[in-house]
């Protein structure tokens, strides 16, 4: 009896490998890539993910735009040292910024803030580039093995501004008006031009 | 007696091995190491001083440095790669043909044990090249598209003309281009053909495509080479103070024109710190340094009208 019920136990263990074994296939991911079966970046749903928790979160980090300027006219190259990102190497710096100021004017492409003494454009129409990618150090190309993934990234952070950042405020903004905003600036160490600064926004309020 | 005799022969053959072995080492040591700097095409200036000057840094650095001369053709650049490493070579400072067709060159110096340096251009592979020290094309051609839509007041009728279709600075800067300008429905692409980079192409490109389109306001290129070829088209039917060009890589035929008003603008890339940078990165291997950043981005400088007087061809080291 016992040992019909030690036969019957060993058959179904065989049974339950032999279904298990059957039930799961490895294969080389490279070789299912070969197929044309290739898993398309999708860098809408990748700046979806990382737009609230992570990408606003750097920006909160941000230095203000007045002491950045100061630090910069003072010290050009400590500051770049210090404060500036860059992917690689030559004289393009971004900068995580953020600041308060009085409305001047409302133009087609932009909305000039006074900010203390100085006249900053913010982006309204010209949002392209790597500037709000880049300044917020997060993002790095070496995690890119295609260079135009790494790149659609920038065009869906920009995307992601026109379509939810820009809207409100362009509607309400009016000369006058008290805003705040966080954004990215660019800036060139070797041919430093700080006549009048251009943020690329990633939040912007009116405030009254 | 016999065992005895045996050990110390055995002995004497183990030292006089190790004695050959530390030999060639130090000669492998002393002898003056090769850097060979595999380059596109030589038949562009910009090419020129991105190999010329990776050879002289090379040089500098006390090594033996050779160029050689892919014609744009890769199986050019393979037979240069085979005879390079078959020549005993002991670094490449590499400016591909072709993203995809050069990686099996890259992957044969790899195998032999050759790092290999990529200069201005990639190849569609992260394991196979030491490190790829290359233009931020796209944010270039940003800049460039920005100003192009400026310039043409968001409205017109325009023309692309494309580098080789196999690099990818090509399309990374078409790209970079259309992501400002497509979002201007009033400008127009009225045509968009490759001119392989080369100037004499362009102009005829340019030719065949003004007979079409006699009334275009812009030409964006892909390089400065094509948009010198592409002036010269649009001067010879007259219409050169009509239509606005655009270039890209900072070369000194262009600069000059832009001083004169021929060329609006273009993205200076900066060919000298590029190859100078791969040069150094080929010394640090040789001195055992192995954790090289896959890619190294050079970000590109837009030079236009304005701020032309700031620039020289070809930039800064």
């Amino acid at each position: 009896m016992v040992m019909k019920r030690t036969i019957k136990n060993i058959i179904g263990i065989i049974i339950a490998l032999v279904v298990i074994y059957n039930s799961v296939y490895f294969r080389p991911l490279d070789e299912e890539l070969s197929k044309g079966k290739e898993i398309a970046f999708d860098a809408k749903s990748f700046v979806d993910g990382i737009w609230k928790n992570e990408l606003l979160n750097v920006y909160d980090s941000a230095i203000d735009l007045t002491t950045l300027l100061t630090q910069l006219r003072e010290n050009p190259e400590q500051t770049f040292a210090r404060e500036a990102q860059a992917l690689g190497i030559g004289n393009i710096g971004f900068f995580k910024v953020k600041g308060e100021g009085t409305v001047l004017g409302v133009n087609e492409n932009n909305v000039l803030v006074t900010v203390g003494d100085q006249t900053v454009e913010i982006e309204m129409e010209f949002i392209f580039g790597n500037g709000v990618r880049d300044a917020s150090g997060l993002i790095k190309a070496n995690d890119y093995d295609k260079t135009a993934d790494f790149n659609s990234i920038s065009e869906s952070i920009n995307e992601k501004i026109r379509q939810e950042v820009v809207p409100e405020f362009r509607t309400k903004v009016a000369k006058g008006n008290k805003v705040i905003f966080k954004g990215a600036l660019e800036l060139n160490k070797v041919h430093l031009d700080l006549s009048q600064p251009e943020v690329i926004p990633v939040s912007i309020q009116i405030i009254q | 007696m016999y065992l005895n005799l045996l050990r110390f022969l055995y002995l004497v053959v183990a030292a006089v091995s190790l004695l050959g072995c530390n030999d060639r080492d130090r000669k492998s040591q002393d002898r003056q190491k090769k850097v060979a700097v595999i380059i596109s095409t030589l038949n562009n200036p910009w090419f020129v001083v991105l190999a010329e000057t990776a050879a002289n840094r090379a040089r500098e650095l006390g090594y033996a440095a050779t160029i050689f001369d892919s014609q744009n053709n890769t199986a050019l650049e393979t037979d240069h790669f085979e005879n390079v490493i078959a020549s005993g070579f002991d670094a490449i400072l590499f400016n591909p043909t072709d993203a995809d067709g050069s990686i099996a060159n890259v992957r044969m110096a790899k195998n032999a044990d050759v790092p290999v340096f990529c200069m201005d251009r990639e190849v569609n592979a992260t394991d196979v090249a030491t490190s790829q020290i290359l233009s931020d094309s796209y944010a270039g051609c940003v800049a460039i598209g920005k100003y192009f839509v400026e310039k043409l007041n968001k409205r017109g009728k325009y023309v692309e003309i494309l580098g080789l279709v196999g690099d990818n600075n090509t399309w990374s800067r078409s790209k970079g281009f259309h992501s400002v300008v497509d979002h201007y429905p009033e400008l127009k692409m009225v045509a968009q053909q490759s001119a392989d980079f080369d100037r004499n192409k362009a102009m005829e490109v340019m030719e065949s495509i003004l007979q079409v389109h006699p009334d275009i306001n812009g030409v964006f290129c892909g390089n400065d080479a094509m948009a010198m070829g592409v002036y010269q088209a649009l001067a010879s039917s007259g219409k050169a103070e009509k239509v606005m060009v655009f270039g890209f890589d900072g070369a000194d035929d262009v600069i000059n024109s832009i001083q004169q008003n021929k060329i609006l603008a273009t993205g200076m890339q900066f060919p000298k710190l590029m190859a100078k940078t791969a040069a150094s990165y080929a010394h640090e291997y040789f001195k055992g340094k192995r954790d090289f950043a896959q890619k190294v981005p050079v970000s590109v400088e837009m030079v236009n009208q304005e701020n032309v007087d700031e620039y020289v061809a070809y930039g800064n080291d």
